[in-house]
């Protein structure tokens, strides 16, 4: 083992998972989705943990997009059961839905390399590693931000805007 | 001096220029000296901010992680399933060339088989006679009535060979008639082969004879009456009846669980009363469902008590409506669509649920797995005058009970 795996684990779990869910949309979803980019790396053992985590994170969450689709083009049938966890106020819940909801769309008005750029700062990358992972030259990092950041604000606050109007 | 770019105002705000270098060095002058550059890192430290914002309102509740120990055992379960797979790939091989080798032999039997059949046959059809299969039928009949207990004997004295005129020929001969009727009753399923049998025991139905013919060939009859005894014991049918009892004590109970849900839910805990009533549309009330649907602009409330079994059928498979529907997952939902929400209340499920682009009208598939509740929610109707924003619509199922 090249790294202290245990202790990279620690560190980066959450931000993984905060990543993931910015893709998937579903914490459950994301939390597998970490879980088994780790696994993949310790099997692995990279030289470099947290570029390697992210990109394979990146992929497995585009995967799971792909997968998202397929499933959409047939039958789905779910059986569930109630559960135990009750939400403690459920229009608190729609509320935190609805921002939720608000994010989604704004970042849904990114340009792709713009999201990854984003998702991966608020994830605590830095400025080189987002350059090693999009590609990006460091130098474009700040620019690349820069818009991402302006876009996501403008688009935000045209669905606050729109959301305003309806009301 | 040209003023700094967007780009290297969000790398000094984010702390990207490393301490003391060229670049960091350079944008600290020029911020020392150009108030519209300062004006400008105003406003990139607003929008630094403001994203930020932004994105912590979409961050999961992290409330545990799961042990490190885990992750690490489920790694080596992964290495060992791999180890496992090349070697099981190996074995594999040897075992398909051992099936391929049994399925030849097979092949080879059935080939040489079908071969004699059909050369038979033939042979048979050109007037041959088939020594074996004339001494088959011959004998068929007399071990049959050894069984029997030599029935045939009282009722039909002589029985004589079959001649050679070949099988399932009409000879005109009653004898015949009633061979080829045994030989076809053996084949025949037990009810046929009980009325055939019956008719044949009949003469001798009180005497030792034929006993054993009937004791097989007219089961049905005599386990129905046995059946029928049985039912009629007094111990089975308080049993039956305890088990009946308990049924019906348990359908009530989900019964009286499913008429104690509230046909409203309480304003306090509803935000659909909480609208104003301008974002109302009118109700819609779905007879022979389980629900009454009422829909509007907003939130959307489903009281779906228990378990609850949703569908989500895509308009290429369905295209005359959409059907939508959530899973929960362990407390949290899977969205089979985009925006699907929803959550739990003390005892109800709200959902609400972004309509497709096209879909003026949609179903909720909602089943109660114990009672297969099925209902089809409604939304608006077609004409209905909806802005693309304004399909964010909501559906409210309030539980009326099933027909």
């Amino acid at each position: 083992m090249r790294a202290d795996w245990a202790a990279v684990y620690e560190e980066m779990y959450p931000d993984l998972v905060r990543f993931l869910y910015r893709y998937v949309w579903d914490e459950d979803r994301a939390q597998d989705l970490a879980q088994e980019t780790f696994v993949r790396a310790l099997r692995t053992d990279p030289d470099d943990p947290r570029s390697w985590l992210f990109t394979v994170a990146r992929n497995l969450a585009r995967d799971e997009a792909r997968t998202a689709i397929r499933r959409r083009r047939h039958l789905t049938l779910f059986r569930t059961e109630v559960v135990d966890k009750v939400a403690a106020d459920p229009e608190d819940v729609m509320q935190r839905s609805d921002r939720e909801q608000a994010v989604r769309l704004a970042l849904d008005r990114l340009s792709d390399r713009d999201r990854e750029a984003l998702l991966l700062w608020d994830a605590g990358l830095a400025y080189d590693e987002i350059s090693a992972q999009t590609g990006l030259a460091r130098g474009a990092v700040g620019t690349t931000l820069s818009r991402a950041r302006r876009r996501l604000v403008e688009a935000h606050r045209a669905e606050e805007d729109r959301d305003a109007a309806h009301l | 001096m040209p003023h700094i770019s967007d780009g290297s105002l969000h790398a000094w705000i984010d702390g990207a220029f490393p301490k003391d270098s060229p670049e960091g060095q350079s944008v600290r002058k020029h911020l020392d000296t150009c108030p519209d550059c300062r004006s400008r890192l105003e406003d990139a430290r607003h929008f630094v901010a403001e994203a930020g914002e932004i994105l912590a309102a979409a961050t999961p509740d992290l409330e545990s992680m799961p042990a490190f120990e885990e992750i690490q055992a489920r790694a080596a379960e992964a290495d060992q399933e791999e180890d496992h797979g090349r070697t099981r790939s190996r074995g594999s091989l040897r075992a398909r060339w051992r099936s391929f080798e049994r399925l030849a032999w097979a092949a080879t039997v059935v080939l040489a088989l079908g071969a004699g059949w059909i050369g038979r046959t033939v042979l048979i059809d050109r007037g041959w006679s088939d020594p074996f299969h004339e001494r088959a039928l011959d004998q068929e009949p007399v071990e049959e009535m050894e069984a029997v207990g030599s029935l045939e004997d009282e009722v039909r004295p002589s029985s004589p060979p079959l001649s050679s005129e070949g099988f399932g020929a009409d000879t005109g001969d009653p004898d015949r008639a009633n061979k080829d009727e045994r030989v076809e009753n053996a084949a025949a399923p037990p009810s046929r082969r009980a009325g055939v049998s019956k008719t044949v025991a009949e003469p001798d139905a009180a005497g030792e004879l034929g006993r054993r013919e009937r004791s097989d060939a007219v089961a049905p009859d005599e386990l129905e009456l046995e059946l029928d005894a049985v039912a009629a014991s007094p111990d089975l049918k308080l049993d039956r009846e305890a088990r009946l009892e308990e049924n019906v004590a348990q359908a009530d109970t989900s019964n009286a669980r499913i008429a104690a849900q509230p046909t409203a839910i309480h304003p306090a805990q509803d935000p659909w009363h909480q609208l104003p009533d301008r974002r109302r549309s009118p109700a819609v009330e779905e007879t022979g469902t389980c629900f009454r649907v009422e829909t509007g602009w907003s939130t959307g409330v489903a009281s779906l008590p228990g378990r609850i079994e949703l569908s989500r059928i895509d308009a290429e498979t369905r295209p005359e409506d959409d059907v939508f529907g959530v899973a929960v997952l362990d407390g949290s939902l899977e969205a089979v669509l985009e925006s699907v929400w929803a959550a739990f209340g003390a005892d109800s499920l709200w959902v609400r649920f972004v309509i497709g682009p096209e879909a003026d009208v949609f179903t909720i598939r909602a089943g109660h797995a114990g009672l297969e509740w099925v209902g089809e929610a409604r939304t608006l109707s077609p004409s209905a005058p909806v802005q693309p924003r304004q399909r964010r619509g909501p559906v409210r199922l309030v539980p009326i009970g099933c027909p």
